[in-house]
């Protein structure tokens, strides 16, 4: 027998789990919270093997808690089911020590499918989480990490080239029909961007990444 | 009765010295023929305004760089008609416009500060309300109608099972029932995330310009770059608010009218400063002649919303060379 607690702030979507859980044979709910600090007090005299856990749930939300919990009780398994779908979410809730996420859109079927599969050690994303971490994997893979990486825009290696030229910043706004303050900032983020100090920076590092010759 | 050229003269001059606002004339080559007491206190002028007679009226604009690119296209390339709207100038907002005369060439000053200042305070106002009803609404359906759509599905789903010996035709009815309320859902979320994107709240300006950049690349056939280079986890709420409404506001401006090929939003802290700056390489306009563009599509309200954070909002472009805005809020 799984037993689960439901941790979400809204009474009716906790009955209507539970009502749905009712038929379930090797599912059993045990209790239900209406935020972190309840699901805490619980775990004090029970301890379930699957939470279900909300996000959302005013000041003691889901990530806390189950941070807090899992220090605790690291044989508890927590399955999130939230309306939050950004990967921002998804990833604080894994890191938090989550091992399953769905989103509340989901059937009855794909939440007991997930419960069991979580009660097993095993992990469990819908579909869309899923496609959501990958995306996640592989824009992070071509995210720069050092400043020195960051692409510089089109304008950026324009006005590069205009600085490297020995223009002023009257002059480049004029060649480029843009403002001598557009000009600046302009230039400030170059310096800001390649980690260097000064315009003789900047000169130097469009010499040695040959983007002047 | 006018009778003779004194007459006149002094007539004129008593006019030219008691109109509420700057009058400067320059002859074609830019040296000023008649500056009144006004312009001389609005550009906040040392010497006396007799002293600035005869002198280039370039060398009087040196920290008003925009009339001043005006004024010396007007000497080299020949004169045109400008107007200036609440430009900033000296912690006062002018709105200058500039007139070919007979054998010259015409700029009034106007002080419009404090309508300006009225103005401003009544869109922030507004703007603030209109930021409080959109984190309620988004809230309430984010937190509220969205479980209640779960919840109704779930129920639904618990039904189906009890529907065996019905019909086929009903079967096929829960199912679209179903579907529906799932589409219902979506459609929840979306608009509440519209309204208030939960990500900025919860982790801050730099992550939901992330997202919202990775949302328009996925729909759209548009490249969307986003760079930032932030060293605090997260900076005040309202600069946080602003930041990203602007980038929204100029991104999909970027979207709508400028055909662009590329667009990058970069977001760059220096220790007092953060900086948002918006470039595309669209077909851009003349802000130069139609300001009336640089006033209109939402724009005002990014002034203003800047503004209202002591920073400052420039947007540059011409014709086919796309838009590039910059953004600096000091911290």
């Amino acid at each position: 027998m799984i037993q689960i607690l439901i941790a979400d702030d809204h009474e009716v979507f906790r009955d209507g789990i539970a009502s749905i859980i009712e038929d379930i044979a090797d599912i059993e709910v045990i209790a239900q919270a209406e935020n972190g600090r309840v699901v805490l007090d619980i775990l004090q005299s029970k301890q379930p093997d699957v939470i279900l856990m909300d996000i959302s749930m005013g000041d003691a939300g889901g990530i806390d808690t189950t941070i807090l919990l899992k220090k605790k009780f690291p044989k508890i398994q927590v399955l999130v089911l939230s309306m939050h779908e950004e990967t921002d979410y998804i990833i604080k809730m894994i890191d938090a020590g989550a091992s399953g996420y769905l989103l509340k859109d989901a059937g009855s079927e794909e939440v007991i499918q997930a419960i069991r599969a979580v009660a097993n050690g095993n992990t469990y994303y819908s579909q869309q989480v899923s496609a959501a971490l990958i995306q996640h994997m592989t824009a992070s893979k071509n995210k720069p990490i050092k400043k020195i990486d960051a692409p510089l825009t089109k304008r950026e290696i324009e006005i590069l080239k205009l600085i490297v030229e020995e223009n002023t910043n009257a002059e480049i706004a004029a060649l480029l029909y843009i403002s001598i303050r557009t000009v600046d900032t302009h230039k400030r983020n170059l310096i800001e961007k390649l980690g260097v100090k000064n315009t003789v920076g900047l000169v130097k590092y469009a010499f040695k990444k040959g983007i002047v010759a | 009765m006018i009778n003779s050229y004194t007459e006149m003269h002094d007539f004129m001059v008593s006019i030219i010295g008691n109109v509420p606002y700057g009058i400067i004339v320059i002859d074609l080559e830019g040296y000023i023929t008649v500056l009144n007491q006004q312009a001389h206190q609005i550009l906040q002028l040392t010497n006396t305004p007799q002293h600035h007679l005869e002198t280039n009226i370039l060398e009087i604009l040196n920290d008003i760089v925009e009339l001043r690119e005006l004024m010396s296209t007007c000497i080299k390339k020949g004169r045109i008609t400008f107007q200036l709207q609440e430009h900033p100038v000296h912690d006062q907002y002018l709105t200058i416009t500039g007139k070919p005369i007979l054998s010259g060439f015409l700029l009034t000053l106007n002080n419009v500060t404090q309508t300006k200042q009225a103005q401003d305070e009544a869109t922030l106002a507004l703007l603030n309300g209109q930021e409080m009803e959109r984190r309620r609404l988004s809230k309430e359906m984010h937190d509220g109608i969205g479980p209640l759509m779960s919840t109704i599905r779930l129920n639904l789903d618990a039904v189906k099972k009890d529907l065996k010996d019905v019909s086929e035709k009903t079967k096929q009815k829960v199912e679209t029932m179903s579907d529906l309320i799932k589409e219902v859902a979506n459609d929840i979320r979306s608009i509440s995330h519209a309204l208030m994107p939960s990500a900025l709240i919860d982790f801050g300006v730099v992550r939901a310009l992330h997202n919202l950049c990775e949302k328009a690349n996925k729909s759209e056939l548009i490249n969307i770059h986003f760079y930032h280079a932030v060293t605090t986890d997260r900076l005040p709420q309202n600069i946080e608010l602003c930041l990203y409404r602007v980038g929204q506001e100029l991104l999909s401006n970027s979207l709508k009218y400028a055909q662009a090929k590329e667009i990058n939003i970069q977001l760059v802290q220096r220790n007092d400063k953060i900086i948002l700056t918006v470039e595309d390489d669209g077909v851009g306009f003349d802000t130069f002649i139609n300001s009336s563009v640089s006033e209109g599509i939402g724009l005002q309200n990014i002034y203003t919303r800047v503004y209202s954070l002591n920073g400052q909002f420039i947007i540059d472009s011409q014709p086919k060379k796309g838009v590039h805005s910059t953004v600096e809020i000091p911290l």
